[in-house]
């Protein structure tokens, strides 16, 4: 009996090492970032292509309003509701103390400058498959975003998902590190496209379907699924017909320009702030982004129970 | 026989019934149609906006005017008790805050009368009216509607 619960314990410590070990939030380091300087103008159109104010700007933020990080919004989500923090240049409230490395490392490892893992409501498992030219880029264009002065309050979840250190397992499953591979057999338009849909645009976060612990079901890539935030059905953008199968490249362009579909309804719900982002970029990216959506595989919509 | 007068009886419940709901009508499928009339309308602006088809100012005229009155009555045609049923695209916060409905629904009204001139100007000017108009329509949507599928 006692050389039993010996055992027991041994196997308790082994197994909180293990999780210890397995847990550790990672880091990047300023000694591995490549020696750029920062173009605030291709940092500009990754913040639109990001849609970085959809989330952290006030609700319906437009024009200038837009720009002004301050966060507070809060997202309804099956794991509780997280609220959105503040990324204005602020050095009290905001981020405005990070340096590069800290920047690139919330956005690469979903890790926070005092070490604390991020939940995956911020969607650092596309922003990983960035370049790290392009983040610098990024962080040189928030800098000079007008400073916001607004303390968020904490998430309010649930448990497990209280316990934020197990996130570092989730991330074992979720966050491969890859930064984006441009494919050789396709064109170079399809390619930017796969790295505006894929990184910066983040579509896979709504997009693409989640399992039971939030992680992307990559197997359904871009095929819609139920809203992971608030009510209603993502749609469905693979080129299969119960998708945009009917739309053509141009149709998907001018959608993400003008916000019309091509029976001349309009996006709606919360497409509605991503597409007024994406009407930001040059028209090159907005068509590469439809080049790449018209070259997925084509996958059947999964009927939401209505 | 009382058996049978009641059969009657209830039979022509059902048929007063059903003729009642005919009457006052299906309000999900009405203004699913009034969604469809001004879809069809922004298509007509819309197809001359991309260079598709030549530029018409009366049929530009006739199609915001269209857009004017579609949109009319519009919001009465979300009583309590149509929050769900067939494919309504509507969403609860529809009747948690029919206010913000109703004056999206204004604002839509106003801008379309508005630009209904505007739009008769030339085509340049039609274009610049088709990104309102579709402001409009948006901030109604952002809020308003829920996809299903």
């Amino acid at each position: 009996m006692r050389s039993f619960i010996r055992l027991v314990i041994v196997l308790a410590v082994i197994g909180a090492a293990g999780f210890y070990w397995l847990t550790i939030p990672e880091r990047i380091y300023p000694s591995t970032l490549p020696e750029h300087e920062a173009d605030l103008a291709n940092g500009a159109r990754l913040f639109w292509a990001g849609g970085c104010g959809s989330c952290h700007a006030k609700a319906k933020a437009t024009g200038e309003e837009k720009l002004k990080l301050g966060g507070g919004q809060e997202l309804v989500t099956p794991f509780g509701t997280f609220r959105v923090p503040n990324i204005s240049p602020d050095t009290r409230t905001g981020i405005g103390g990070w340096s590069k490395a800290d920047f690139v490392t919330a956005m690469v490892k979903g890790v926070s400058p005092d070490g604390r893992h991020y939940y995956p409501a911020f969607p650092y498992t596309s922003y990983q498959h960035m370049r790290e030219t392009d983040l610098i880029d990024l962080k040189g264009f928030l800098d000079g975003l007008p400073a916001v002065s607004n303390v968020v309050g904490p998430h309010d979840l649930s448990f497990p998902y209280t316990i934020r250190r197990g996130l570092g397992l989730w991330k074992l499953l979720y966050l491969d590190g890859k930064t984006f591979e441009p494919d050789p057999d396709v064109s170079d338009e399809i390619n930017r496209g796969a790295y505006l849909v894929t990184g910066p645009g983040h579509c896979g976060e709504c997009h693409t379907p989640r399992d039971f612990i939030g992680g992307l079901r990559m197997d359904r890539w871009l095929a819609g699924g139920p809203a992971p935030e608030g009510d209603g059905f993502v749609p469905n953008l693979t080129p299969d017909p119960s998708g945009l199968g009917a739309w053509s490249k141009a149709d998907i362009a001018y959608a993400l320009e003008t916000g019309f579909t091509p029976d001349y309804d309009t996006l709606g719900g919360s497409m509605t702030s991503v597409q007024e982002n994406m009407a930001h970029l040059p028209g090159e990216d907005r068509a590469a982004i439809a080049a790449y959506l018209k070259s997925i595989p084509p996958l059947p919509s999964e009927k939401s129970g209505k | 026989m009382r058996i049978r007068a009641a059969f009657l009886l209830a039979g022509l419940g059902v048929v007063a019934f059903a003729a009642a709901a005919v009457a006052q009508g299906d309000p999900i499928k009405q203004r699913q149609e009034t969604m469809k009339a001004i879809g069809g309308s922004m298509k007509v602006l819309g197809e001359m906006a991309k260079g598709e088809k030549p530029y018409d100012a009366d049929a530009a005229k006739a199609a915001m005017t269209k857009i004017n009155e579609s949109i009319d009555g519009f919001t009465a045609l979300f009583p309590k008790g149509s929050e769900t049923g067939g494919d309504t695209a509507a969403s609860p916060k529809i009747w948690e805050n029919m206010a913000e409905f109703e004056e999206d629904a204004e604002a839509l009204k106003m801008v379309s009368a508005e630009l209904t001139p505007v739009v008769g100007e030339g085509i340049d000017s039609l274009r610049g009216s088709l990104g309102k108009l579709g402001g409009a329509c948006k901030d109604c949507h952002e809020d308003f509607r829920l996809k299903k599928e």
